[in-house]
C-alpha cells in the first residue's frame, strides 16, 4: 500500500544524499518501498549530484603555479602583477566599449553636442557644485544603456541600469539628457539644473533619478530620435565564447576572435537593417522589382559578348532595373490572383542599342524566330520550389548571372547546394506568390513557350485554405532565350 | 607546514573550486590565485586545526564572495552575454563546417560527455551564488554539511535547505540528461 502521505522532497533530496535524519530514515523507507513516485524523485536526486559530481576535474592550466609566483614576488609593486592573458570576456567588454564609444562620439559630431556638455559643466563648475556633471555623467551612462540596447537587448540594458543606480522614486527629474538639437518635447538638464540653481541658489542636494516609466519613455524617444525602428534582441542563446578556445589567447588568436567579433557585430547590425528594409520587394501591384544587381536584369543577348556590351551600355543609358522599366503588361488570360499576377516582360533590347545595331543584330540572329513563328516549347533542365522562403510578394524576376542567381538561392533560405548554371547558355526564371497566413500556396511553373516573339512562362498559383502561412515561390533553369520574358498566369 | 607542501594539495582542489564557481578558466585562475596567495600570506599563523584543503577551500569562497559583491557593485561587462556576439548566426555561414563534426561518429560519445559537462556547468551558472557555493563545495569539494555549514558561516539548516533548494533547480535544468538514471 502506499502511504497517502509522502515525504517531503526536501528529505528525498537528502536520502538521496545519505543525509536523510536517521530518526526518519525507517519510515522514509517503508515508504519507499511503496511509493514508485518518491523512489523515482530519490533516484533523480541522486542523478544530480552525480552529473555535478562527474564534472571532469579540471587540472592547473599550464604556467599556473608559474605565475603564481610571479603575482606573489610583485605583491609589492602593485604595477608588476601580472594580468590573464585576454580572455574572450575582456576581448568583448573591449569590442563593446569601442563600439559605445564610436558611438558617442559620432552623436557628438553629429548632433554637436560637446559643446553645449562643455558648456553645461562648466557652469555647473561655477555654481559651485559637482552635481551638473554628474547630470552629465549619467547621461553618458543612458547612452552606454541606448548602445547596449542595440547591441545586446533591452532587458540587459535595463538591469544593468537599475544595478548602476537610483533609478526608482525619486523627485520627478525627467530623465532626459543634452539631446537632440531643438528638441521641444523633453526638459534637458542644461535648463533644468540652471533653473534649479538659480531657484535654490545652492547646488542640488540630490542625485536626479528617474523612475522605470520615465525611463522607458526617454529611451522610447532616443529611439525615434536615432531612427531606431527596431531593438533586435540577442539571438537564440548558444554556448558562451563559441569556438574561442577557453584559455588565454595568443595575440594571433586575440586578433582573430576580434576579426570575428567586429564581423558579427557588423551582421548583426546588418540583419536587423535587412529586417527592416527588405531588399527583395517587389513593389507595389505590378511592377516588381528584379531581385539581385543591376547587371541582372539587363537584356540577353545571343552571344554573351555582346550581352555585356549591351548590358554596359544599358547601365550608362537606362541607369534603373531594366525590366521594369520596359516592363509590357499583357493580360490576356484570366488571372488567378490580382493585381500581383500581371505578367511584366523585359523590354527589347532595342531600348539600349544604337538603331543601326539593332538591325544588323536582328538579321544576324536567326535564331531568333519570327513573332509568328510556331511556338518553340524550352525544357527546364531542372526546377525549385517550395510554400515557404518566397519573397511575400508575387512577381517573377529572370535571372541572367551568376551572382543574382546565387543571391536568390540565399534568400529563399534553400538548404540544399547551390545548382550550377552556365549563365552564357542558360538562365533561370522565378515566380513569387503572394505571402498567405492562412492558405497553403504554392507556385506552379507549367511551361516555357517561345511563341509571338517572347518566352511565354505559364504559371499557376494553388491555395489550400488553412494551412498557412506560406510565401511560395518556383524557379527554373531553362535554355537561354533571347526573347523577351512574359510571365502569364494561368488557372 | 611549508609553503610547497601547502601548495602541493592545495593548489589544484582550490582551482578545480574556483572554476566551477566561475564557469571560465580565465575567472577561476584569477580567483585561485587571489585565494591561494592569501593562504600564503596567512600560512605562518595557520595551526592545522582543519586539514589545509578545508581552510583554503574557506578563504576561496570569502575571497569569491568579496569579489561577487564588488562585481554586482560595479559589474556592468560581466554581464554582456557572449552569446550575443557569437553563435547562432543566421547566416548560416558557420553551420556548414559545424554540422559535419556533429555527424562524425567515433567522435560521438567525446562530444556526448563535453555536452554533458557544459550544460551542467551552465546549469550550475544558472543557480544564484549562494545555492551554487553550496552545491560546489558539497559535489565538487565533497564536504559534509557541517563543513560546509563551517565554511560558508551558516547554520546547517541553512545548507540543507539551499542545496536542496539547487538540487531541485538542477533537476529541472538537467532532466535531459537522466532519462537513464
Amino acid at each position: 500500500m502506499t502511504d497517502p502521505i509522502h515525504p517531503r522532497q526536501e528529505l528525498l533530496a537528502a536520502h538521496a544524499d545519505g543525509a536523510a535524519p536517521d530518526a526518519e530514515r525507517p519510515g522514509l523507507e517503508t515508504h519507499l518501498a511503496a511509493c514508485a513516485d518518491c523512489r523515482r524523485a530519490v533516484t533523480e536526486y541522486g542523478a544530480v549530484s552525480k552529473l555535478v559530481k562527474d564534472l571532469p576535474r579540471a587540472e592547473l592550466p599550464t604556467g599556473f603555479m608559474a605565475r603564481l609566483e610571479r603575482r606573489r614576488l610583485g605583491e609589492e609593486s602593485p604595477a608588476a602583477r601580472p594580468r590573464m592573458g585576454l580572455s574572450p570576456l575582456r576581448l568583448a567588454a573591449f569590442a563593446a566599449t569601442g563600439l559605445l564609444v564610436g558611438l558617442i562620439f559620432f552623436r557628438e559630431v553629429r548632433y554637436g553636442m560637446a559643446p553645449r556638455m562643455l558648456g553645461l559643466s562648466d557652469s555647473g563648475i561655477e555654481s559651485g557644485g559637482l552635481s551638473v556633471s554628474q547630470d552629465d555623467a549619467r547621461g553618458a551612462e543612458m547612452d552606454a544603456g541606448a548602445a547596449l540596447q542595440s547591441a545586446g537587448g533591452v532587458e540587459q540594458a535595463r538591469r544593468e541600469m537599475a544595478l548602476r543606480g537610483s533609478w526608482s522614486g525619486g523627485e520627478g527629474d525627467a530623465p532626459s539628457r543634452p539631446g537632440a538639437a531643438g528638441a521641444a518635447g523633453p526638459l534637458k538638464f542644461s535648463q533644468l539644473s540652471r533653473a534649479r540653481i538659480a531657484k535654490n541658489g545652492a547646488p542640488l542636494e540630490a542625485k536626479p533619478s528617474a523612475s522605470n516609466e520615465e525611463l522607458h519613455a526617454f529611451l522610447e524617444q532616443e529611439k525615434s530620435r536615432m531612427g531606431i525602428q527596431e531593438i533586435v534582441p540577442p539571438s537564440a542563446p548558444a554556448a558562451p565564447a563559441d569556438g574561442i578556445p577557453d584559455r588565454p589567447l595568443s595575440k594571433d588568436e586575440a586578433m582573430d576572435v576580434m576579426r570575428r567579433m567586429t564581423s558579427q557585430l557588423t551582421s548583426i547590425n546588418r540583419q536587423a537593417a535587412d529586417r527592416r528594409n527588405p531588399s527583395v520587394s517587389l513593389g507595389q501591384g505590378s511592377t516588381p522589382r528584379i531581385i539581385g544587381s543591376k547587371e541582372g536584369s539587363l537584356p540577353m543577348a545571343d552571344d554573351a559578348p555582346k550581352a555585356k556590351k549591351d548590358a554596359k551600355l544599358a547601365a550608362a543609358s537606362a541607369g534603373s532595373l531594366a525590366m521594369v522599366r520596359g516592363a509590357d503588361i499583357r493580360v490576356d488570360e484570366p488571372a488567378t490572383f490580382e493585381p500581383s499576377a500581371l505578367p511584366f516582360r523585359r523590354p527589347e533590347p532595342e531600348m539600349f542599342v544604337k538603331k543601326g545595331k539593332v538591325a544588323e543584330e536582328s538579321q544576324a540572329a536567326p535564331a531568333s524566330p519570327a513573332p509568328a513563328g510556331p511556338p518553340r516549347a524550352l525544357n527546364p533542365r531542372g526546377s525549385w520550389s517550395a510554400t515557404v522562403g518566397g519573397v511575400g510578394k508575387a512577381g517573377g524576376a529572370v535571372f541572367t548571372n551568376a551572382a543574382d542567381w546565387a543571391d536568390l538561392w540565399k534568400r529563399v533560405g534553400r538548404a540544399d547546394p547551390l545548382p550550377a548554371v552556365d549563365f552564357d547558355a542558360e538562365m533561370a526564371v522565378a515566380v513569387f506568390g503572394e505571402r498567405s497566413e492562412t492558405a497553403q500556396s504554392s507556385v506552379l511553373l507549367l511551361s516555357f513557350n517561345e511563341e509571338e516573339g517572347a518566352l511565354v512562362v505559364r504559371y499557376a498559383v494553388k491555395a489550400e485554405a488553412g494551412a498557412g502561412p506560406s510565401a511560395p515561390y518556383s524557379v527554373a533553369v531553362l535554355p537561354k532565350s533571347a526573347l523577351p520574358v512574359t510571365f502569364r498566369a494561368v488557372q | 607546514m611549508s609553503e610547497d607542501e601547502f601548495l602541493k594539495a592545495a593548489a589544484q582542489p582550490v582551482y578545480n573550486l574556483a572554476l566551477r564557481l566561475t564557469g571560465n578558466p580565465s575567472d577561476a585562475e584569477d580567483l585561485s590565485q587571489d585565494a591561494l596567495l592569501r593562504c600564503l600570506k596567512a600560512l605562518p599563523g595557520f595551526r592545522g586545526d582543519s586539514a589545509p584543503t578545508s581552510w583554503a577551500y574557506r578563504v576561496t569562497m570569502n575571497t569569491w564572495k568579496n569579489r561577487v559583491r564588488s562585481e554586482k557593485r560595479r559589474g556592468f561587462w560581466k554581464t554582456l552575454p557572449l552569446a550575443a556576439l557569437f553563435g547562432a548566426s543566421e547566416d548560416g555561414e558557420e553551420s556548414p563546417t559545424a554540422e559535419p563534426a556533429a555527424k562524425d561518429a567515433p567522435l560521438d560519445a567525446g562530444l556526448a560527455t563535453v555536452e554533458v559537462g557544459t550544460a551542467v556547468q551552465e546549469a550550475l551558472m544558472t543557480l544564484d551564488e549562494e545555492s551554487r557555493a553550496v552545491v560546489v563545495l558539497r559535489e565538487i569539494s565533497g564536504m559534509a554539511y557541517d563543513e560546509i555549514a563551517r565554511t560558508l558561516d551558516l547554520p546547517e539548516g541553512t545548507v540543507k535547505s539551499r542545496l536542496f533548494r539547487a538540487r531541485a533547480a538542477l533537476k529541472g535544468r538537467l532532466a535531459r540528461f537522466m532519462e537513464g538514471a
